[in-house]
């Protein structure tokens, strides 16, 4: 089995996200919140290590880009428009409505033909791909994978363009840039019964819970960087944990 | 992905207007029988033939046509009840190792009407009104926990790939021991969002549609329920096994596919080169072949500059009409009757060649083979 090791790790919020290049992108005025959350993060990571993402745009790394809720403003507009009878809907609501518009945009912008994978997944969605992403790498069925979690919300002002996304670059190759080794990885929706509890090594618990009320949303990073120990359960009583080491 | 195992699809259960069964598919498939029809539960909304599954013979009548969610689940669930009668599946293996990986592109579509409509009752912030029926992980998540299936569960919604990456995936899972057995599940059903979703982008067919041919107008839309066992299986004349497949995303435009095909072709060329075989090998293509004037002009010359011309190609939405997400799988599934049967002379019916080729440039070509190959 093939190690899982950490080589980038970034958010961004598009809210406070005032960076010249985003404006300057193609396409930029048409893309939803979310989608610009998306290309915010990406125009970010490549930024900060252009190489990386050369390499991994050669290699056609898969993409794993997930959210809870998908393009909420988009197919809002779509159902608004129809409830209103308001016909024929605008075709680029329509065409924004798809959760995988996002992947496209990126991968139209990067001139990649990376694969895009378009997961929904509710409050685990980003667990869910870590889990994925790192099994087939260690299974040597990919070298590298890209996770993209992205999420956006409206409050008073339903016209403000609120979103924030989140990247992660994980690969099978130790190198200066892996920063985290992926120490496990598992699921259950019993209790855990070994290998985790065990394993003390003073680090506590990130555990989070599926509160439908809240609709709140477990990011993967905080502060730009993985929790050590971090154990996510949703409302189905389905449990994911993951640990990771930081390398010194 | 080249792939060399005695993974095996063994086993479906489906509900389809082309048919709600594997013996009913490959009779129709015989008979060339179309699963479409211009009288439907939205006429008064579409003008174009629709392809609906017969959901009263399945036991599910329908109250509220606008309320498509309700439909899908109880349409899965009935799928899924016929697949665990059919399959050992749910017996043989432990919860754990059996995982769910579903493609989709239409569940969650009640929940944002709901939500539409709240929030022009109710004045309230959107945030508060988003609720776990609006995500497309639903209807997975439901079957999941009713059917005690413990293992993974994955939703994808690439478009129209959303099935065929779910098919892929799953057998990836089974292949590296994360699972067992892996339970494939395409499904979308008609809503209101997906029809004028076609119809404002000037996509749909009044008539009847015509994949691959110079007459073609555009889609169909339909509907279906599929759902499909992955496993080991040593006995060669047991099920269908994956060659190798080829995933990309062509990176050129949001609804129209690259010039000339070429995102296409590399994509088929990429499985072909993958699977050790050359394009003569292949005896049977099941094209994505929506009907639409872009899609198949980019699909054929592809297909021709690699195989010569399109004489093996057999664009099945023309029958089964256009399932978005789910027509990955019930095209594989397709694609996995005709190379079991001798349905035609004119196949060797040895190695078949799949296309799912979804909005947004989202490709998969998938290479099947007969087991006892």
């Amino acid at each position: 089995m093939n190690a899982v090791f950490l080589q980038a790790a970034l958010s961004a919020e598009l809210k406070q996200d005032d960076h010249p290049a985003l404006k300057s992108i193609p396409l930029w005025r048409r893309m939803t919140a979310l989608q610009k959350s998306v290309m915010a993060v990406l125009v970010k990571a490549v930024e900060s290590d252009p190489i990386l993402f050369e390499n991994l745009k050669a290699t056609g790394a898969p993409i794993y880009f997930t959210s809870a809720y998908g393009e909420v403003s988009a197919m809002l507009r779509v159902t608004q428009q129809i409830d209103a009878n308001s016909l024929p809907i605008s075709p680029k609501d329509f065409q924004h409505s798809v959760l995988n518009a996002a992947i496209a945009y990126l991968c139209i912008h990067q001139h990649s033909q990376q694969p895009g994978f378009a997961l929904s997944g509710g409050y685990e969605s980003q667990d869910l791909a870590l889990h994925l992403a790192s099994r087939r790498i260690s299974a040597g069925l990919d070298s590298a994978a890209v996770i993209i979690h992205a999420h956006e919300w409206s409050d008073a002002d339903p016209s403000t363009e609120n979103a924030m996304a989140e990247l992660l670059v994980l690969s099978a190759l130790q190198d200066s840039r892996s920063r985290y080794s992926l120490q496990a990885i598992d699921q259950t929706y019993d209790r855990f019964e070994s290998g985790w509890d065990d394993e003390d090594d003073g680090s506590a618990w990130a555990s989070y819970e599926e509160d439908l009320a809240q609709g709140s949303i477990a990011w993967l990073l905080k502060e730009g960087k993985p929790e050590p120990k971090r154990s996510l359960r949703n409302s189905f009583g389905l449990e994911l944990r993951s640990a990771w080491q930081e390398l010194k | 992905m080249r792939v060399h195992s005695n993974i095996a699809l063994t086993s479906a259960a489906l509900a389809s207007s082309f048919g709600c069964s594997t013996e009913e598919l490959r009779a129709n498939l015989a008979a060339e029988r179309r699963g479409l029809s211009f009288t439907h539960r939205f006429s008064d909304r579409i003008n174009s033939p629709l392809g609906e599954i017969p959901w009263n013979d399945l036991g599910i009548p329908i109250r509220d046509p606008s309320d498509s969610d309700s439909l899908l689940l109880q349409g899965c669930q009935a799928v899924f009840a016929r697949l665990k009668e059919k399959s050992r599946v749910f017996q043989r293996y432990p919860s754990s190792k059996l995982g769910l990986f579903v493609g989709t592109t239409t569940c969650g579509i009640s929940g944002f009407f709901d939500v539409t409509r709240e929030l022009k009752n109710s004045g309230r912030a959107l945030n508060s009104l988003l609720k776990a029926d609006m995500q497309q992980a639903w209807v997975g998540r439901k079957l999941a926990s009713e059917f005690a299936i413990h293992g993974p569960v994955y939703t994808f919604s690439s478009s129209c790939a959303a099935s065929a990456q779910a098919f892929v995936m799953a057998h990836d899972s089974v292949r590296m021991g994360w699972v067992d057995a892996a339970i494939v599940l395409g499904v979308d059903v008609l809503n209101a969002v997906t029809l004028h979703g076609f119809d404002a982008l000037q996509l749909l067919d009044p008539n009847y549609c015509q994949p691959f041919s110079e007459a073609r107008a555009g889609i169909n839309l339909s509907e279906a329920i599929v759902a499909m066992v992955l496993e080991r299986e040593a006995d060669p004349s047991i099920g269908t096994r994956v060659r190798s497949y080829a995933a990309l995303t062509e990176g050129h435009h949001m609804t129209q596919p690259a010039p000339e095909g070429v995102g296409m072709k590399r994509c088929m060329e990429m499985a072909l080169v993958q699977a050790g075989l050359e394009p003569h090998e292949i005896s049977y293509i099941n094209p994505h072949g929506t009907a639409t004037l872009a899609n198949d002009a980019g699909e054929a010359l592809a297909i021709g500059q690699i195989f010569g011309d399109t004489s093996l190609v057999h664009p099945t939405k023309r029958y089964t009409g256009h399932t978005l997400g789910a027509s990955g799988a019930l095209e594989l599934l397709i694609s996995s009757l005709m190379l079991e049967t001798n349905h035609s002379s004119a196949f060797q019916n040895a190695y078949a060649l799949k296309n799912s080729f979804g909005f947004g440039g989202s490709n998969i070509s998938i290479v099947l083979q007969r087991g006892d190959l």
